[in-house]
């Protein structure tokens, strides 16, 4: 069910573009990658809406004031979070709803890549049972694509990297092999995973979030080094997409990045919310 | 927020064991490499190569003695005159003694894994390798010459004695001399004087070429495609004597024809079995044999007969006319092709149940066979 629904039509998309280019499967990852992330966007713009919408709400005096109020209370608290929740017409879990419709996707997509580079018997086995001509018939018009049972193995090859083994770059006079992709995975991870935090005065939440910088790239950078380096070409264009997209509807926290602007965004936080208080007052107390 | 800490910590731990779990990395990737003796049964599988004892199914010896974590076995050892050649995923390829398993040479000089099984003839190896050459032995290891393709090569060379032929992934099949004189060995990329430049021919049969080509005493080769077709060829100039189907395709054909008297039998991914004049390709049986799952592994010739074994497990003897005579249904895939050791069926399988076992044509089974933990 889940391969003939998810990774059968995408391994075949894959090969199609792999076919559509003249046979170069770097590139193919790179276009495929983007196609997907291209096509998930109107989730993934919904999720950084939602999420945006849950953040500033948790930052609302309103909602920081109930949560000292009722700390003591987790029923009361429960209660009047939901009450604020319907008012302002968040739902908390706006946000969780694209990332689950996108995770089976995400997951293909990953699938699909790694069974594409098969490069060893079963996985080959496993890889000629689910290439389909459709594609290449629907688009028969485009004279140069091939049936694509021709195309298998695929060429693996791509700048110096074979995208079916981990990669490393090897240079006159060095004895060992730098791996230059699980460096740009590590720090596109870690660019992704900082530019993407939402800004919290929660002291829990920075925490959480400063364990999640680096821990996501490490682990990110682990599997980059371990596994074939087609996988590794996959994450970083992934990040690097996910950044744009991110710097496209303006989400984009670059004060994450700069401890001094970061300083000066807290301070121009603390300062917009000293004046929402005096202007505001409490609405809990006036309740 | 420990709870919290710890919940994190669990989740990334989680994802790591998904994401490599969705990788191949360490699972088996291929299925048992199988050669016989008159005494022992070679199986390459895994970290080592068994050799058992045809008497009784017990293990003569294994190679390495201890576990190797890199050298990892899947290619069928090739078996002459009291010693195996067999290939590794390490790019390594030894020889040893094939009654103790003592080494006695190896080869490093490959850039990728073997995964074909080599050509032995009068001491001088022939071991296609996936780096895209074709190396050519001595009897002491030593690289006489070697010859370029343009893809990976996971197909075994068969030899009419003067010359040798093998399939390559670059869709070609390649006629070479088992014997170049040094004036006919030229430069390789960087100069050194070890490259066959050019095929006596090359054929282009349009798909990659995984299952070994065989040569039957007319001289014709026989080569299956992943294309789905089979093609005839005459050894002596490459050219195409027919092709089955002449128009369409069957499934990838991904085992070796099977030569039974005067008939080529072929089986598909489909799981079908086809028949086929060996002279000009007719079909010799009205209807394919269904096997019901697809036909990897390929068969065997058993005098007049041919055993064949599929995916599912099913292993099948069928005579000239295409009747199923016998048949048993293992728990395990069969991905390798059965081999005859005096007058008995050895299979290999991938599986827990067993690596190795031996029965006759009634069924009855004399040993099974599993590596030692």
């Amino acid at each position: 069910m889940w391969d003939t629904i998810i990774i059968s039509p995408l391994i075949n998309v894959l090969l199609f573009i792999y076919n559509l280019i003249g046979q170069n499967f770097g590139i193919a990852v790179i276009l495929f990658t983007i196609l997907i992330k291209l096509i998930t966007h109107p989730l993934t713009a919904k999720q950084i809406k939602s999420t945006k919408a849950l953040t500033d709400l948790q930052q609302d005096p309103e909602w920081i004031d109930m949560q000292k109020k009722y700390k003591n209370d987790k029923n009361k608290l429960a209660e009047v979070q939901m009450a604020l929740y319907k008012k302002r017409g968040v739902s908390p879990f706006s946000s969780c709803l694209p990332t689950l419709i996108q995770l089976p996707i995400i997951i293909g997509l990953y699938q699909a890549i790694i069974q594409t580079m098969g490069n060893a018997p079963l996985q080959l086995a496993n890889l000629v049972s689910r290439v389909s001509p459709w594609l290449s018939n629907a688009f028969k018009f485009i004279p140069w694509l091939k049936d694509p049972i021709t195309l298998i193995p695929l060429n693996s090859q791509f700048l110096w990297m074979d995208l079916g083994k981990p990669e490393r770059l090897y240079l006159p006079g060095i004895s060992f092999g730098i791996p230059v992709l699980t460096i740009l995975v590590v720090i596109s991870s870690f660019l992704q995973s900082k530019l993407m935090s939402p800004p919290s005065n929660d002291p829990q939440s920075k925490q959480m979030s400063g364990m999640m910088n680096i821990y996501m790239p490490l682990l990110m950078g682990w599997f980059a080094y371990s596994f074939a380096s087609g996988l590794a070409l996959y994450f970083l264009v992934s990040n690097v997409v996910t950044i744009f997209q991110y710097w496209a509807l303006g989400k984009l926290n670059i004060s994450n990045l700069f401890p001094a602007k970061k300083i000066d965004a807290k301070a121009k936080n603390d300062k917009v919310r000293s004046t929402q208080i005096k202007g505001s007052g409490s609405n809990l107390d006036r309740k | 927020m420990k709870k919290k800490i710890l919940a994190l910590t669990l989740v990334l731990l989680i994802l790591a064991m998904a994401v490599s779990g969705c990788t191949t990395a360490g699972l088996a990737s291929s299925w048992p490499g199988l050669n016989v003796s008159q005494e022992l049964a070679y199986v390459a599988f895994g970290n080592y190569i068994y050799a058992v004892k045809n008497s009784d199914g017990s293990l003569a010896w294994r190679f390495p003695q201890e576990l190797v974590k890199e050298t990892v076995f899947f290619a069928a050892p090739a078996y002459e005159n009291n010693t195996i050649v067999a290939g590794d995923y390490s790019n390594v390829l030894y020889s040893l003694n094939a009654t103790t398993g003592q080494q006695n040479w190896v080869f490093k000089d490959a850039k990728d894994r073997y995964i074909a099984s080599p050509l032995l003839n009068h001491g001088i190896t022939y071991a296609p390798n996936v780096d895209g050459h074709l190396y050519t032995l001595d009897s002491n290891g030593n690289l006489l010459w070697q010859f370029k393709t343009l893809r990976p090569n996971w197909s075994k060379p068969v030899t009419d004695g003067s010359n040798f032929y093998f399939g390559s992934m670059d869709h070609f099949v390649y006629a070479l001399k088992l014997i170049y004189s040094q004036d006919e060995i030229g430069a390789d990329e960087v100069g050194k004087r070890i490259s066959i430049q050019k095929p006596l021919w090359s054929t282009d049969l349009t798909t990659a070429i995984f299952a070994d080509p065989v040569l039957s005493n007319a001289k014709i080769l026989y080569a299956g495609t992943l294309g789905g077709i089979l093609y005839a060829l005459d050894t002596q100039t490459g050219k195409i004597i027919w092709t089955y189907p002449s128009t369409g395709k069957l499934g990838g054909i991904w085992s070796s024809p099977v030569l039974v008297g005067d008939t080529v039998m072929v089986g598909d991914e489909f799981g079908k079995i086809y028949a086929l004049s060996a002279a000009t390709g007719a079909e010799v049986w009205k209807t394919p044999v269904d096997a019901g799952s697809p036909v990897i592994g390929g068969g065997t010739e058993m005098t007049d007969k041919a055993a064949f074994v599929t995916k599912a497990g099913k292993f099948i003897i069928l005579d000239s006319s295409g009747s199923e005579l016998w048949s048993k249904t293992f728990t395990e895939p069969l991905y390798t092709a059965p081999k005859i050791m005096s007058d008995y069926i050895v299979l290999a399988a991938v599986g827990k149940d067993f690596l190795l076992t031996k029965f006759d044509q009634n069924g009855r089974e004399f040993w099974s066979f599993n590596p030692p933990k």
